[in-house]
C-alpha cells in the first residue's frame, strides 16, 4: 500500500510552437493500490497530464518512473513496457466500433500477446479466450453484449466495454479521463463506486480527472488539484514539489519487474 | 466537307455491332484473358499494397522514401508500363498482367497509405495506450476503421482495372484490347462495336459486383483463388530475367537526336492544349448532362436514361475513345480531344449531378416560393450554389487529363505521347526511354503542382507533436 508506483518529477510538457507550456513543473508520487482523484477546471491541463504519464505526448523536460522503469519514449520497448501497466479508460471511450465488443475487451491483452497472437484472434476466438472476455464484461454488468458490435452500443454501455478493456490489461495503476463529466449526478456515482470497487479488489492505483471537488471528496481518499498547468494542492498533505535527486542516483524503492 | 462526310460514313459503318453468336463466342477466349488479367492483376496488388499501406499508415520507418517512390512509379501511365512490359517480357496477357498489377500496386498504396492515415486518433491511441505493438494497432485499429473505406476504393480501382485492362491490351498486353485493335486495323468496325459493348456491360458487372461486396466485405475473399488461378495461367511462362534485362539495359543512355529536341517544346505544347481543350469539352457537355441526370431538376424518367448515358461515356476509357475516334477522324489532336472530352464528360456528368443534388434545400425553396420556374429555379439557386464543387472537380480532371493526354498520344492523338509511340515501333528504344522519362517528369511536375495548391488550400496547423510510437 505504500510502495510507489508512479513518480512524476518536474514534468513540463509545451507543444512546439507554444508559448507557454501546458504542463509546468508537476511533481507527484501515486503509491501502489492507491485511489487518487485529479480535479481542475476545464483547460487546466488534466488530459495532457495523462496523456503524457503514458507516454503519448512527449514532455519537453522532467521525468516519469513507473513501477522501477524511467520513461523513454524514443525506446519503443520502455513504452510499451510501460503502457502495458497502465491501463487508460479515454474520455470518449475510444472503441474500435467496426469490430465486436469482444475484440474490444481483448484489445486489453494486446500488449502481453504476440503479432500472430492477435491476428489470430482477429477471426477465430478460443473459448478461454471469449471466457476471460465474458468474465471482465460481467465485472462491468455488460456480459450478454459480448457478441454485438460495439458501434450498437450506447455511450454509456461503451464506457463500460472500455472499462473491461482497462481490467483485461491487469494494470497496476487505471487512468480515467473525466469517467463521469457527461452523466447525470445519479448515473455519476454508480460509474465511480464501479471504478473505485474494481480498482479496490484488483489492488490497482487508481488515477481519475473530475471536474466535481465534492464527488472527489466522496470516493477519493487523496485529490490532487491543478489549475493553469500546475499542480496547485495535494490533499494527502505531502509537498507538491518532489524532492530534488541527481540523475545518477538509484531510486528510492526496489524496481519491480513489467 | 468530305472530312466529314468521310468522319460520318466511318461512324456510321460501326453499327449495327456484330452480334452473331459465332463472333461472340470466338470472343470468350479474349473476355476470359481479359478478366483473368484483371482478377489476377489486382489479388496481386493487394497482397502488396495493403501491408506497405498498413505500415505507411503507422508511419514506420522509413515511410517518406517509400511513399516517394510509390508516387514516382504511379505517375507512369498504365499504357506506358504496358509498353515497357511487352517489350521486356515479349507480347501476350502475361505482359498486359504485370504491367497491371505493377501500375494497380503502386496506385492502391498510396491510396490506402492516405486512407489509413487519416483513421480516427481516438481509437488508436487507446490501442496504443494497452502497450500493443505497431503491427497489433494496424490490425486492431486501421484496418477494422478503415475497412469500408478501403472496400470502396478499391472496388473503384477494380473497376478501373477493368479498363486498363483493355488499354494493355491494346498495345500487345493480349485479351480485348489486342482483339479491338485488330478488328480496328482490320475495318471490321462492327465487331470493333460488340468489342466496346462487351466492354461496357463488363464495366457494370464489376459495378454490381462492388456494390455487393462493399455490404458484405467477406465474399472479397471468393476472388482469391480465382485469382491465384489467373496468375498461374497467365503468368509469362518464358519470363527470362537475362533477355528481360538485357532488352531494358539496351533502352540506355536514354537520348534524343537534336531535331527531336528542337520539336520537343510543340510536343509538350500540343499535349497541354489537348488536355485542356478536352477537360472544357468535357465541362460543356458535363453541365447540361449533369443538370438533365440530377433527381431534383429532372423528372426521374429523363434522369435515369442520361445516368445510364453518362455511365457508358464514362465505361470507355480515353484510350479506347481514341482508338475508335482515331478511327474515324484520322489521326491528330482532335481525336485526342474528343477522346479525353468523352470519357471526362461521363465522370463529371455523374459528379456534376451529384453536386447539384447536393446543395442546400433552403436558399432554393427560397427561390422556388416565389413562384419561379423550374429552369429559373436551377438558374437563380441550384447551379449558382454548386458552382464550387463544379470548379473543383474541373480542376481535379484538368489535372487528370494532363496525364491521359501523354496516353491517348501514344494510339496517334499527337503530342509527345505519339513522338513516344513512334519511336517505340521503330525500335528506337533510346529515344522511346528519353520520352518516357519525359512524360513521367511532367506527371510528377504537374501532380506536385497539384497538390501543393490542394495544401495551400488545407492551411497548415499546429499540434502537440504526437507519439506514434
Ligand atoms: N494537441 C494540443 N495542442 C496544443 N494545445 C493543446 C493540445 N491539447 C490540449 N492543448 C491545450 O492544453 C491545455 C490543457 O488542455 P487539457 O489537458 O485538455 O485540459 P483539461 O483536460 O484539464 O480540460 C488547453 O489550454 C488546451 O488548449
Ligand atoms: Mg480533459
Amino acid at each position: 500500500m505504500t510502495t510507489p508506483l508512479l513518480q512524476v518529477e518536474h514534468l513540463r510538457v509545451q507543444p512546439p510552437g507554444a508559448e507557454r507550456p501546458i504542463l509546468e513543473d508537476v511533481s507527484t508520487v501515486i503509491r501502489a493500490g492507491e485511489r487518487v482523484a485529479l480535479v481542475g477546471p476545464s483547460g487546466a491541463g488534466k488530459t495532457t497530464l495523462l496523456r503524457a504519464l503514458n507516454g503519448s505526448v512527449r514532455a519537453l523536460s522532467g521525468r516519469i518512473l513507473f513501477n522501477g522503469i524511467q520513461l523513454d519514449d524514443r525506446s519503443s520497448r520502455i513504452l510499451r513496457q510501460v503502457r502495458r501497466g497502465m491501463a487508460v479508460i479515454p474520455q470518449k471511450h475510444d472503441l474500435v466500433e467496426n469490430l465486436k465488443v469482444y475484440h474490444n475487451v481483448m484489445a486489453g491483452a494486446l500488449g502481453r500477446w504476440s503479432n500472430a497472437h492477435a491476428l489470430r484472434f482477429l477471426f477465430w476466438q478460443t473459448a478461454s479466450e471469449l471466457d476471460e472476455a465474458r468474465h471482465a464484461l460481467d465485472r462491468v454488468e455488460m456480459a450478454n453484449k459480448l457478441h454485438d458490435s460495439a458501434g450498437k452500443l450506447s455511450g454509456g454501455q461503451q464506457q463500460r466495454v472500455a472499462i473491461a478493456r482497462a481490467l483485461v490489461q491487469k494494470p497496476l495503476l487505471i487512468l480515467a479521463d473525466e469517467p463521469v463529466a457527461s452523466l447525470d449526478p445519479r448515473m455519476a456515482r454508480q460509474v465511480l463506486e464501479l471504478l473505485c470497487k474494481l480498482a479496490e479488489d484488483d489492488g490497482v492505483a487508481l488515477l481519475c480527472t473530475l471536474h466535481q471537488p465534492e464527488l472527489a471528496r466522496e470516493y477519493f481518499p487523496r485529490t490532487l488539484e491543478m489549475r493553469d498547468g500546475k499542480l496547485t494542492t495535494d490533499s494527502a498533505g505531502q509537498a507538491p514539489v518532489a524532492p530534488t535527486r541527481s540523475a545518477g542516483e538509484a531510486p528510492a524503492w526496489t524496481p519491480g519487474n513489467a | 466537307m468530305s472530312d466529314w462526310s468521310n468522319a460520318w460514313s466511318t461512324l456510321v459503318s460501326f453499327f449495327p455491332p456484330d452480334l452473331s453468336l459465332t463472333y461472340l463466342w470466338a470472343l470468350r477466349g479474349p473476355v476470359l484473358e481479359s478478366l483473368g488479367m484483371t482478377v489476377g492483376a489486382m489479388v496481386l496488388a493487394y497482397v502488396l499494397s495493403l501491408p506497405i499501406g498498413l505500415y505507411l499508415g503507422m508511419r514506420g520507418p522509413g515511410s517518406r522514401p517509400i511513399l516517394w517512390l510509390l508516387t514516382s512509379l504511379r505517375a507512369i501511365p498504365d499504357l506506358t508500363l504496358a509498353i515497357f512490359c511487352v517489350i521486356a517480357f515479349g507480347i501476350g496477357p502475361g505482359a498486359g498482367l504485370l504491367a497491371l498489377a505493377i501500375f494497380y500496386a503502386a496506385a492502391l498504396g498510396k491510396v490506402l497509405a492516405d486512407l489509413f492515415q487519416t483513421a480516427a486518433r481516438g481509437p488508436m491511441a487507446a490501442l496504443r495506450a494497452t502497450g500493443a505493438s505497431r503491427a497489433q494497432v494496424a490490425l486492431y485499429g486501421l484496418l477494422p476503421l478503415k475497412l469500408s473505406d478501403v472496400i470502396t476504393y478499391g472496388s473503384y480501382e477494380f473497376e478501373c482495372a477493368v479498363r486498363s485492362s483493355v488499354i494493355v491490351g491494346a498495345v500487345g498486353g493480349g485479351g480485348l484490347g489486342a482483339e479491338l485493335v485488330g478488328s480496328l486495323n482490320a475495318f471490321d468496325f462492327q465487331r470493333s462495336a460488340t468489342i466496346v459493348l462487351i466492354l461496357v456491360l463488363m464495366v457494370a458487372l464489376i459495378d454490381f459486383a462492388a456494390f455487393h461486396f462493399r455490404r458484405r466485405p467477406r465474399w472479397v475473399a471468393i476472388l482469391i483463388p480465382f485469382g491465384a488461378y489467373a496468375l498461374y495461367a497467365l503468368w509469362p511462362h518464358n519470363i527470362t530475367l537475362v533477355h528481360a534485362a538485357h532488352t531494358i539495359a539496351g533502352m540506355f543512355p536514354p537520348t534524343l537526336p537534336a531535331k527531336a529536341w528542337a520539336t520537343l517544346p510543340t510536343l509538350l505544347l500540343e499535349t497541354v492544349e489537348m488536355a485542356v481543350f478536352g477537360t472544357l469539352l468535357a465541362v460543356a457537355l458535363a453541365i447540361p448532362l449533369g443538370m438533365l441526370a440530377a433527381r431534383n431538376l429532372t423528372p426521374f424518367w429523363l434522369a435515369i436514361p442520361v445516368r445510364r448515358a453518362l455511365e457508358v461515356l464514362r465505361a470507355i476509357p480515353e484510350v479506347v475513345w481514341g482508338l475508335i475516334l482515331v478511327a474515324i477522324a484520322g489521326i491528330g489532336p482532335v481525336a485526342g480531344i474528343w477522346a479525353l472530352g468523352l470519357h471526362s464528360a461521363g465522370c463529371l456528368g455523374r459528379l456534376f449531378a451529384e453536386s447539384f443534388e447536393n446543395v442546400p434545400v433552403a436558399p432554393v425553396n427560397a427561390i422556388a416560393s416565389t413562384g419561379a420556374s423550374r429552369l429559373s429555379i436551377a438558374t437563380y439557386a441550384t447551379f449558382p450554389l454548386a458552382i464550387g464543387p463544379l470548379a473543383i472537380h474541373g480542376l481535379f480532371r484538368l489535372e487528370w487529363n494532363m496525364r491521359q493526354a501523354t496516353v491517348v498520344g501514344m494510339i496517334g492523338a499527337g503530342g509527345i505521347g505519339q513522338a513516344l509511340y513512334e519511336a517505340q515501333q521503330l525500335f528506337f528504344y533510346p529515344r522511346m526511354m528519353a520520352y518516357l522519362i519525359i512524360t513521367w517528369l511532367v506527371v510528377l511536375l504537374v501532380d506536385a503542382l497539384s497538390q501543393h495548391t490542394r495544401r495551400r488550400l488545407d492551411g497548415a496547423h499546429l499540434a502537440i507533436e504526437e507519439r506514434v510510437h
